[in-house]
């Protein structure tokens, strides 16, 4: 069970076809603004870096994902992460939001496959419920990166 | 605990560069209940492919550990390491 950091709501969990727009983090952090009782709002933006391959530089990333897997996966990983947050021992209770976009289909470089957003009672929850989630997303959920390197080759990106 | 097993045909569904390490995609007969290295065993030996690839398996959507002795299953994905965020 939870404790008093509970997310009163579900997590808004969206995959869905191109680049995530960076507009997400103002919109999703206005809204959560407004609702008065967040004392903080901690934002990752992720973007596609032109790494050099040895093979070639990479253009972009083509993301795939066992999709309905990947989007309960996602709910159940901020749930617990929020759960283990709380647990660590925070004397700052309160609601918690979060919001999560992935991309999937191509991201060039310089574009946002993933933004996370979460917003707390005080600062230390937002950022370490922010990069928990990142860290869990990279380890447990099955979302594919193909990177595609200038010319025609492709190799696929392995999370460490 | 039951000695039964149930037979069950079960579609094996590749992820991400297994897509296109496997000559071919289908379905594989188990006799459950069975451990998931067991499992990792039958499909191994339908697709040698698979050998030297690491992988997770997923039952019904649910990742599990070699542990995890699994009692039905209707959909089996390979999935290695991922790559998102």
């Amino acid at each position: 069970m939870g404790g008093m950091m509970d997310l009163e709501i579900t997590p808004e969990v969206m995959l869905s076809e191109g680049p995530v727009d960076p507009g997400v983090v103002t919109e999703a952090t206005r809204r959560f603004a407004s609702d008065g009782r967040f004392g903080g709002i901690a934002s990752f933006t992720g973007i596609v870096r032109a790494d050099e391959t040895g093979e070639g530089r990479v253009r972009a990333i083509e993301f795939t994902a066992y999709q309905e897997m990947a989007e309960t996966g996602l709910r159940e990983l901020i749930n617990r992460v929020v759960d283990e947050s709380l647990a660590a021992g925070s004397e700052n209770a309160g609601p918690v939001r979060v919001h999560l976009e992935h991309a999937l289909g191509e991201v060039a470089v310089g574009e946002a496959p993933v933004i996370i957003v979460v917003a707390t009672g005080h600062r230390e929850e937002a950022f370490a419920i922010c990069r928990g989630i990142l860290e869990a997303l990279k380890q447990e959920i099955p979302i594919y990166g193909k990177e595609l390197l200038e010319g025609e080759g492709y190799r696929w990106k392995k999370n460490r | 605990m039951s000695d039964v097993t149930v037979d069950v045909t079960v579609q094996v569904i590749p992820y991400g560069p297994l897509t296109e390490a496997l000559s071919s995609t289908g379905e594989v007969t188990l006799s459950l209940p069975l451990p998931v290295s067991e499992i990792r065993a039958v499909v191994t030996q339908r697709w040698p492919e698979l050998r030297d690839r690491v992988f997770r398996l997923a039952v019904d959507k649910r990742l599990l550990e070699e542990s995890a002795v699994v009692r039905q299953a209707e959909e089996l994905a390979l999935l290695p390491p991922f790559g998102g965020g």
